[in-house]
């Protein structure tokens, strides 16, 4: 992807690479790498929601984890606003941490089981010393209400909770510091469907209220076609299509992502799509096919695919897609 | 030992088979509880009000009613100084519980910390930790309380600490596997993006999850402890007499067997009901507390 | 396979060091000086100077470690206090008795579960089911020194069937060396049926729901030879496995058994050996039964691996 001058870049990510070495114990050493995260670069601008889209296991967690200094990358760079921050530690660390916040899929595992929901919000302002000790308490319930709960909500345990209530708190936790970016992990996935768009929805107010920035994994495009701006798209560690979600959905360039896209139900009648297959299984990330990673799966892999890889390319104009022969002719309605 | 390695070395050692229970399903987990419960709470409550309770002192001694059967004035008998049996069995409660709850707490605080310590830190120290307990653990339980026993000597204090610290690396190693299992959940790696300290987020989030697990463990150990304390007792190791220890009680009680069926008879069946009673609360709560069930429940609740 | 066999060795090294450092402090962990302990606070300074050189106690404790732990790796365990016999020796002359009360009660409570726990599997869920498994539920609950005196007072002072304490050598008279052995090796053996009738009922009921024993129903074979050829064969992996590891605990047990019914075993010496606070012989026989059961669960161990091939892959990769 195109650098982009620091002042409108809240985040930026540069040839991220993470390299997980399997089982290698004393005695076996079996040498297997996973190349989870194999050279990703992205960039995220102040109020933004970037879609981040793939099938479990392409690296798309790691690559949140990485960003949220979870996980160290073996190597690459993260810059926020400007700044180097993948080797932070200490009070510089916490600083960051108050910029950027996470949401995770399961919010009945993300919420401490034996906490009570005043005091799962009110650790955020504790940790980072915000508002007066007795001010605290009335910052709590003056989210609780922000993200639709009530203040008697507080009161109660995470399992006294309804799943999208829980969600709620999730949010609410994330967005006490303030933060500039969230990082939100398949935050609706294990909703049911109704409640997902009341989040949904949440969430873009939130957007609109405190300007945030959302990194928005997901494996449902249906979802991020919804929340994004722009999209990207990955497979096996690397990013195979990249766009603004307009341009996206219009012309998708990768057969992946038109196979993704297949994959939307449709309700409208008349209007179907190119029907395209994703046949098979994912490769094992442990063992990756050689050249283009898609090709063991795509309609249209050639001899070229099996030897070559593909670099990301402009396709047209702020459009990227890494492909030997990108798709120009299957139309998906948009 | 053979009867107190069933609950939890037959478990540990054997952990690769299937776990026999003798009921399972959720109600018959609910009526162990009560049953365990029940027998716990009547030992306990003996414990407690041993000197409301109990018809007589229990040192004291009525020599002409030596060897009495049970009859009115003497419920269950005297034994062979003339004690009251019903009366040294009651505060022999209060022995076995007080050992339990010491032992326990000994090897709660220290497994604890050995354990959340292991789990959390990883790594060599990790490493070092556990083999150490693994060591300790290769000690048939009996042998090495009587061996610190034998060293720290005789009493009630001394005999509590020995079983405790004997049962130290099994806590610690049920602590540390649960807060391996924790400490990978999401609630903790929002913590972290929070920027909680390391050691707040063990003593705070993962902490209060491993309660359950430690709850069953040391109900089990209790169990253990009393045992142990009755055969160091009976040994002539443990504690020291007059003391109504029931392990005391059977000792002297096997020397006089031509003479009475009453004086082995209570402090055995005392001994059984205290462990039953507790083997029972332990499997009971260990359904009860299942994680499993806790959260397939919770997520019930979702409207 | 014999690199498993070679590794689970290698583990047991550190686990034999730091077995070695808790029994060596036993002796130092005596408050105060162990040489008043033992000889009282009368005995003469001369007395008391020549017990602390011969115990090596005027050296550094590290010193003392490793002159106590290289001696022990040469099979020397140091001298009695009391009567200057060579531990070692008087661990070999005494150890007959606890292996065949081991041995014998391992081998009666595995017939003991097996012929319960087959007969419960076979009929489940029937009174006598139940009554298997109650049987089993005491003989868990119940303290093994409360059954031996039961007995006991039952078979040798009611009844007078059987002597109630002491030993005869077998060589001297096997009927009485039966005859006194009976009783420990009763009680060892109906505790330790409980948990192993547990075992062996489940192994059984989960073996007759197998595929295989459909199969052979189908082919019309009798309830019997379904149960006894072809279930229990596949449940007794397990079960021996366990029974092979209780040998171990057994060896805790012994030491209340043998002190009821005064029998001269490993048990009875270091309960002896407590009383004379003659320290290196309870050091050296609690060292002695801990290595044995340690070498037990290795060899059971090893033994489950070579029977099963399951298993045999999965303990290869097993990292602890």
């Amino acid at each position: 992807m195109t650098d982009s001058s620091p002042s409108d870049t809240l985040l930026s990510v540069h040839e991220l690479r993470k390299y997980f070495h399997l089982n290698s114990s004393f005695l076996h050493r079996s040498g297997k790498t996973v190349k989870a995260l194999d050279g990703v670069s992205l960039h995220i601008k102040p109020g933004e929601t970037l879609g981040l889209v793939g099938e479990s296991g392409c690296g798309k967690t790691t690559l949140a984890k990485c960003i949220l200094n979870i996980e160290t990358p073996s190597s690459g760079q993260i810059l926020f606003e400007g700044a180097r921050i993948n080797d932070l530690s200490g009070e510089n660390l916490k600083s960051l941490r108050r910029n950027l916040q996470v949401i995770f899929q399961d919010p009945f595992g993300s919420l401490t089981p034996r906490m009570r929901v005043s005091r799962i919000l009110r650790e955020p302002l504790d940790v980072h010393s915000i508002g007066k000790s007795d001010q605290r308490a009335q910052l709590v319930t003056e989210m609780l209400e922000r993200v639709g709960l009530r203040a008697d909500h507080g009161t109660r345990f995470p399992h006294e909770l309804s799943g999208g209530q829980r969600q709620r708190v999730a949010i609410a936790r994330a967005l006490m510091v303030k933060p500039r970016l969230i990082v939100a992990d398949e935050p609706v996935s294990a909703l049911d469907v109704s409640i997902q768009a009341q989040i949904i929805n949440l969430l873009v107010d939130l957007q609109r209220e405190y300007h945030l920035s959302y990194l928005f994994v997901s494996h449902d495009l249906g979802v991020v076609k919804y929340i994004s701006d722009r999209v990207v798209v990955m497979y096996l560690g690397k990013i195979v299509e990249a766009a603004t979600r307009d341009d996206l959905f219009a012309k998708p360039f990768h057969p992946y992502t038109i196979s993704l896209m297949s994959a939307i139900p449709v309700p409208r009648a008349g209007g179907r799509t190119a029907e395209v297959d994703v046949k098979g299984e994912v490769p094992s990330p442990i063992n990756p096919p050689s050249g283009c990673p898609y090709h063991t799966r795509c309609h249209k892999s050639r001899s070229r695919c099996t030897t070559e890889i593909p670099q990301l390319r402009q396709q047209a104009e702020g459009h990227y897609a890494a492909c030997h022969y990108p798709d120009r002719e299957v139309k998906v309605d948009a | 030992m053979t009867d107190q390695n069933v609950n939890v070395s037959g478990r540990l050692v054997v952990g690769r088979f299937r776990s026999a229970r003798f009921i399972s399903g959720r109600m018959a987990s609910n009526k162990m509880l009560m049953v365990g419960g029940v027998i716990v709470a009547v030992f306990t409550l003996m414990a407690i009000f041993a000197p409301w309770i109990a018809p007589y002192d229990p040192l004291e001694l009525h020599i002409k009613d030596r060897f009495s059967p049970p009859s009115a004035s003497f419920w269950l008998g005297t034994d062979n100084l003339g004690r009251d049996i019903l009366s040294r069995l009651i505060f022999g409660s209060r022995i076995s519980f007080q050992v339990g709850a010491i032992a326990v707490s000994i090897a709660i605080a220290g497994g604890v910390l050995i354990g959340a310590v292991a789990g959390f830190v990883g790594g060599i120290i990790d490493d070092i930790l556990m083999r150490i307990a693994d060591a300790l653990l290769a000690f048939p339980p009996l042998l090495l309380a009587l061996g610190l026993v034998a060293s720290i000597g005789p009493g009630l204090w001394t005999v509590s600490l020995a079983i405790g610290v004997v049962y130290i690396p099994r806590v610690a190693r049920v602590m540390r596997g649960s807060v391996l299992v924790e400490r990978k959940r999401d609630y903790v790696v929002a913590a972290r993006v929070l920027g909680q300290s390391p050691w707040k987020i063990l003593l705070f989030h993962i902490g209060p999850s491993t309660i359950s697990p430690i709850i069953v463990v040391a109900t089990i150990i209790f169990a253990l402890a009393i045992i142990i304390e009755a055969a160091l007792s009976f040994l002539g190791v443990g504690l020291v007499p007059p003391t109504p220890s029931w392990g005391i009680d059977l000792d002297v009680a096997r020397h006089y067997l031509h003479r009475s069926i009453w004086m082995p008879l209570f402090p055995g069946i005392a001994i059984s009901l205290a462990v039953l009673g507790l083997n029972l609360l332990g499997d009971g709560l260990r359904d009860y507390l299942d994680p499993r069930s806790y959260s397939t429940n919770a997520a019930n609740t979702g409207s | 396979m014999i690199f498993y066999i070679v590794r689970r060795l290698l583990q047991l090294i550190p686990v034999f060091l730091v077995m070695s450092i808790v029994v060596f402090m036993f002796l130092h962990l005596v408050p105060g000086d162990p040489v008043d302990a033992i000889l009282g606070n009368e005995a003469t300074e001369e007395a008391k100077a020549s017990l602390r050189a011969r115990l090596g106690l005027d050296q550094p404790l590290i010193v003392q470690y490793f002159m106590w732990a290289g001696r022990v790796l040469t099979g020397d365990l140091g001298n009695s206090i009391v009567n200057g016999g060579s531990v070692l020796d008087t661990i070999l002359q005494k150890a007959g008795v606890t292996i065949f009360l081991a041995i014998g009660s391992v081998l009666l409570s595995v017939i003991i579960a097996v012929i319960g726990g087959t007969i419960a599997s076979a009929n489940k869920g029937t009174w006598i089911d139940l009554s298997v498994l109650g049987a089993a539920l005491v003989g868990v609950s119940i303290p093994s020194f409360w059954l031996a005196i039961l007995l006991m007072m039952t078979f040798a002072v009611n009844w007078q069937l059987l002597p109630s304490i002491g030993y005869t050598a077998p060589a001297e008279d096997f009927t009485e060396f039966v005859r006194h052995l009976i009783l420990p090796v009763v009680t060892l053996g109906a505790i330790m049926a409980g948990a192993l009738s547990r075992l062996t009922r489940s192994e059984m009921i989960d073996q007759l729901s197998q595929d295989y024993i459909v199969t052979a129903r189908a082919k019309g074979l009798s309830k019997f030879e379904i149960v006894y050829k072809h279930a229990l064969r596949n449940a007794l992996i397990p079960i021996v496995t366990f029974a092979g590891l209780e040998l171990g605990t057994v060896l805790g047990s012994a030491i209340v058994i043998e002190r009821i019914f005064s029998l001269p075993g490993l048990g009875q010496l270091i309960v002896e050996s407590i009383f004379l606070r003659d320290y290196p012989m309870v050091q050296g026989t609690i060292l002695f039964l801990s290595l044995i059961f340690v070498l037990i669960n290795l060899l059971v161990d090893i033994s489950y691996t070579l029977l099963d091939p399951e298993i045999r892959l999965g303990g290869e990769q097993r990292n602890d």
